[in-house]
């Protein structure tokens, strides 16, 4: 974490460091193009409009909608994984780790802040409010997950962003479309995503 | 991201790799222990047990010694890092502090999307008020610790451990030490990042 401090680096060191940098940058973002990463969030983002969009019209146990989802969309993934691919990963158990963290004390955070749960038998407004709650909780989860990783563990703007902008358009549907809150998450969280993904496919190769 | 695929290492290789990661971890230990952690650790362990345990017995000082006490946390913080940040230099330290910028606002995002209270005003109110607050108390407690895990799997597991042994025992005292929460709180949670603090001090120079 902490260093030494050494002597200053000469005009040339310093240049040759930023082009270095620069370099780096740019192979990763070739990397990331060339990737899976593109399509999964195209692929993440219609997932993501289909279940919003389902949950605005039909609302109901939308929590268990979004295990499926996640759960179909980890199978997906899976599944492209075991293609063979020219390009290897290198593996990270502490993205993996990271993830876990977050959802666990995503968890305890719930508890502690919502220890009634889920409620039975509640007035039907009432359970779409809740149901409302706990999408727009697990979306901001996602996104903050999305800020950390961009922040610490693969440092790029491009996450930090999505994350930021998502979680303001979390905020803004949420407060105020309260009726049209899924349909507003289906239309513009799903379209940033997709975006996002079509954005890094063609730019970033 | 992703890297192409190189040689296997050999023997000797791998062995060096090891050696290098343990030269690595134990150059990691005496940085912190010469950085701000240890104290950090201390100073912010005698706030808790003092904001605790006054809150323990003397209630009506929930009304506004967190708020005291996390003033002089801010500023000891501050001073300490101010202290340390002359002798070493890191240049990735922004991101530390960033990082715990985006961890409290989004830590009070989830409180006001989750549990949106009315603060009290009166001594009437704060004494309902108490068991929603004790709720809040043991989700702040918990936001730190839940830092300490994420960036214990980057700096060494010595920081999950003690955020996941201090978070489930702010857990297990909210659930199963209602009588004496506050004085849990501040002996067990409080007490461990004081004894971590002497720890590092005392042990990784």
């Amino acid at each position: 974490m902490n260093e030494e401090p050494n002597p200053p680096p000469n005009r040339d060191e310093a240049r040759a460091t930023l082009a270095a940098i620069d370099a780096t940058h740019a192979e990763t973002r070739r990397n990331i193009g060339s990737s899976e990463f593109g399509p999964n969030m195209i692929w993440c983002g219609l997932l993501w409009m289909v279940i919003f969009t389902y949950v605005q019209f039909l609302p109901g146990p939308v929590y268990l909608l979004w295990v499926l989802a996640v759960a179909f969309f980890v199978a997906f993934a899976a599944m492209k994984k075991l293609r063979p691919s020219p390009v290897k990963s290198a593996p990270d158990w502490r993205v993996g780790a990271l993830l876990l963290v977050i959802l666990g004390y995503a968890g305890i955070f719930w508890a502690l802040l919502q220890p009634q749960g889920f409620q039975k038998n509640l007035p039907s407004p009432d359970v779409v409010m809740e149901a409302r709650k706990f999408a727009a909780y697990a979306v901001i989860v996602s996104m903050f997950l999305n800020v950390i990783v961009g922040l610490t563990v693969r440092p790029s703007r491009f996450f930090v962003g999505l994350g930021l902008l998502m979680t303001a358009l979390v905020l803004v549907g949420y407060y105020c479309v309260p009726a049209w809150f899924c349909l507003w998450m289906a239309a513009v969280g799903g379209s940033t995503f997709v975006i996002s993904g079509i954005f890094i496919r063609k730019f970033w190769k | 991201m992703n890297e192409e695929m190189t040689q296997p290492p050999s023997q000797a290789e791998a062995r060096a790799a090891l050696a290098e990661v343990d030269r690595i971890i134990d150059q990691t230990r005496r940085a912190l222990a010469q950085g701000p952690s240890a104290a950090l650790l201390i100073l912010w362990g005698c706030i808790w047990l003092a904001a605790d345990v006054t809150t323990q017995f003397y209630p009506a000082a929930m009304q506004w010694l967190w708020w005291v006490l996390d003033g002089v946390g801010i500023l000891g913080s501050w001073w300490i890092g101010a202290c340390h940040g002359a002798k070493i230099k890191s240049p990735g330290a922004w991101r530390y502090g960033v990082f715990w910028l985006v961890l409290f606002a989004y830590a009070a995002l989830w409180v006001c999307l989750l549990l949106p209270v009315n603060w009290p005003q009166t001594d009437l109110q704060w004494e309902h008020f108490e068991p929603v607050y004790r709720r809040i108390t043991a989700y702040i407690h918990t936001i730190p610790m839940f830092a300490y895990v994420v960036g214990g799997l980057w700096l060494g597991r010595f920081f999950v451990w003690l955020g996941l042994l201090v978070t489930a025992l702010i857990v297990v005292g909210l659930w199963f030490v209602p009588h004496y929460y506050y004085l849990w709180l501040g002996i067990a949670g409080g007490g461990s990042l004081i004894v971590a603090g002497v720890f590092i001090r005392k042990f990784w120079k």
